[in-house]
């Protein structure tokens, strides 16, 4: 291997794919920016909407007892509004009241039964606020009770549980990222490694430059390495964008949104080379894929697949209960994700890094290998014959 | 000299099973000779040539260059070949100095060296205009300048030239047969594909037609007007792969 011509290839690799804008824009802008404003966004909307909804005046339906409705729900932000015990569905159903409340009352007990419509979030908030009124409502209830028998209110407290959180502040406040960005960051790399694989193979095989190259002094090798390392640079730099844009917008966010984060420049030191491998293997699978095919729609249409098959494993971050071992070491991407989100939680194992990253590195190897095999094929490299 | 011996390639396919694009050709080109290579679509001719640029390995047979294989030194051979065919893409985000330059690098040509012939190649080829054009932004026969330019980069010993003036105007076809014609005075040895009849008939010493991966013709210009005598080179064509 001639390292000095795979430098000449790969820079001008480099040049090339830089100049094209779609690179530019898909691989870099959109993870720089989209990320940020969509998460800003939403966390800004999602406030708002939270907000709007706890200062909405309920509207509670009912029919009788509407001294006992009175008692419970003497809210301002509460409308008690009397209607036809037969019309309260359709009352419902057309979002004239939120709720139905019919209360009976046996002897010294009280039973509520609240209709309402629970396919909608903001009802289910709403319902929260009832809920609310009704158990100020039974304690009141109960300590006029007690007090005829002269129990004291302390009785309330007989039994008292207590959690001792034995997380840090900073693991805490990195639970959501520690779920979503292992996700996000694994996908990223995939869709970071796509275009330029596929542009810097078949695409050049469609485009009639492959041949050229193929007839100059440098080996197949050569070129596949250089293209590689190309490819694995793209990658890289799009999930670093999307690290980068995910870091400063969990800084950005307010600390009481879901989004907000702590990345320490450690964490994102860590995270960075945990990602260099899984760009690695991707690059090299989709450069072999790509190598093997006789157009660009046909690569495209192998690695489309390919994307929902690496979503699954990608989202076990998610997976409750899914801890790293070492058997899921062995899984790939599976692994890096555990990884990832090992590293977010600061709890990082050993033997699971190394043993993941030795895994990647050989799958890399593997798929770079094969690749090096179809680049040495004539059928495939001129496919069209 | 280039020596072309008893060469075989047969391709896999799925559909039509073994396909045998080439059977048995053999010919010689001499140093400051044009070889002409023709034949119909489908005959074989970038089959040859591409197994003499070393792109694809002869199922049988050998090619020799000054009496040595040329695939037991393939970089060595592909320093001094220079190919260029009309279907030769270019990268439609470099400038043609870009270009030039990755291939003379790649050649192992030091920059100053690229940089001189580099001036010198534009002059010839009267290219300054483009020079800061995108390849990707010019026309078919300012391409054909561009790959002209990046094989004359390396200035080597052998040409190889698949259709060199396909769909281009008069004014270009007619520089880069000026080149053509200027490269066998320099003593290149030039290897010719073209469907232009009156091109081969103007340029080439020596004529090859290739029918169905089989050499039917092999001799000089001149001999092949003495054996069909007053006949155009057309009709000689049409008469020997029996159209």
């Amino acid at each position: 291997m001639r390292w000095n011509l795979v430098k000449i290839i790969f820079k001008k690799e480099i040049l090339d794919i830089f100049r094209d804008k779609r690179v530019i824009v898909s691989m870099i802008i959109v993870p720089l920016l989209a990320f940020p404003l969509l998460m800003v966004g939403v966390s800004y909307i999602m406030q708002l909407q939270i907000q709007k909804i706890s200062t909405d005046v309920i509207k509670i339906g009912y029919s009788k007892n509407e001294e006992i409705l009175k008692e419970v729900f003497h809210n301002n932000n509460i409308k008690l509004q009397k209607i036809q015990e037969n019309s309260y569905k359709s009352l419902l159903t057309e979002k004239n009241i939120h709720f139905y409340i019919d209360v009976t009352r046996q002897n010294e007990s009280y039973l509520f039964t609240t209709s309402f419509d629970r396919s909608k979030t903001a009802n289910s908030i709403k319902y929260e606020k009832l809920q609310k009124s009704i158990r100020q409502f039974k304690d009141k209830k109960i300590e006029i009770a007690l007090g005829k028998y002269n129990v004291p209110h302390s009785i309330f407290d007989i039994v008292k549980t207590k959690i001792e959180n034995i997380a840090s502040k900073k693991k805490m406040k990195n639970v959501f990222l520690a779920l979503l960005l292992p996700y996000f960051l694994i996908i990223i790399s995939l869709t970071g490694a796509t275009y330029p694989a596929i542009d810097l193979t078949v695409g050049e095989k469609e485009r009639g430059t492959l041949e050229t190259l193929l007839s100059s002094p440098a080996t197949r090798r050569e070129i596949i390495v250089g293209k590689y390392l190309t490819t694995v640079l793209i990658s890289i730099i799009t999930a670093l964008a999307s690290l980068t844009s995910f870091t400063l917008t969990f800084k950005i966010v307010p600390a009481s949104s879901a989004f907000s984060a702590n990345i320490s420049p450690v964490t994102f030191l860590i995270s960075f080379f945990a990602i260099i491998p899984i760009s690695m293997i991707f690059s090299a699978l989709i450069f072999a894929i790509s190598t093997f095919s006789k157009s660009v729609k046909e690569a495209q249409s192998y690695i489309q697949p390919l994307t929902m098959i690496v979503i699954f494993p990608a989202m076990v971050s998610f997976l409750p209960g899914i801890e790293p071992n070492m058997v899921n070491a062995f899984i790939p991407i599976i692994n890096i994700s555990l990884l990832l989100k090992s590293i977010f939680l600061l709890e990082i194992n050993p033997t699971f890094l190394i043993i993941t990253l030795s895994e990647s590195f050989f799958l890399a190897f593997f798929f770079i290998t094969l690749a090096f095999r179809l680049f040495d094929r004539e059928s495939i490299i001129f496919k069209e014959e | 000299m280039l020596e072309i011996k008893e060469i075989y390639k047969n391709f896999k396919s799925h559909k039509k099973g073994i396909v045998k694009a080439v059977q048995g050709i053999s010919f010689n080109v001499e140093p400051g000779r044009i070889f002409g290579l023709l034949g119909p679509n489908g005959a074989g001719k970038t089959t040859t040539l591409r197994i003499i640029a070393t792109l694809l390995s002869p199922s049988k047979g050998d090619v020799l260059y000054n009496g040595k294989s040329i695939y037991t030194e393939k970089i060595e051979h592909r320093k001094r070949l220079g190919f260029v065919s009309g279907n030769t893409g270019l990268y439609d985000r470099l400038k043609p100095e870009e270009i030039v330059q990755y291939f003379g690098q790649l050649t192992g040509i030091d920059k100053k060296t690229i940089n001189d012939r580099f001036n010198d190649i534009v002059e010839l080829l009267d290219m300054k205009s483009i020079l800061n054009k995108h390849c990707g932004k010019m026309s078919t026969g300012e391409k054909q300048k561009v790959s002209i330019a990046r094989m004359m980069i390396t200035n080597p010993d052998i040409l190889i030239l698949d259709e060199p003036t396909l769909g281009l105007d008069v004014l270009t076809s007619k520089t880069i047969v000026d080149f053509i014609n200027e490269s066998k005075k320099r003593g290149k040895t030039i290897i010719l594909s073209t469907h232009i009849l009156s091109e081969a008939e103007y340029l080439c010493d020596d004529i090859g037609i290739i029918h169905e991966g089989k050499l039917i013709y092999n001799g000089t210009l001149a001999k092949i007007f003495t054996n069909y005598p007053q006949q155009s080179l057309e009709n000689i064509f049409l008469n020997l792969i029996g159209a």
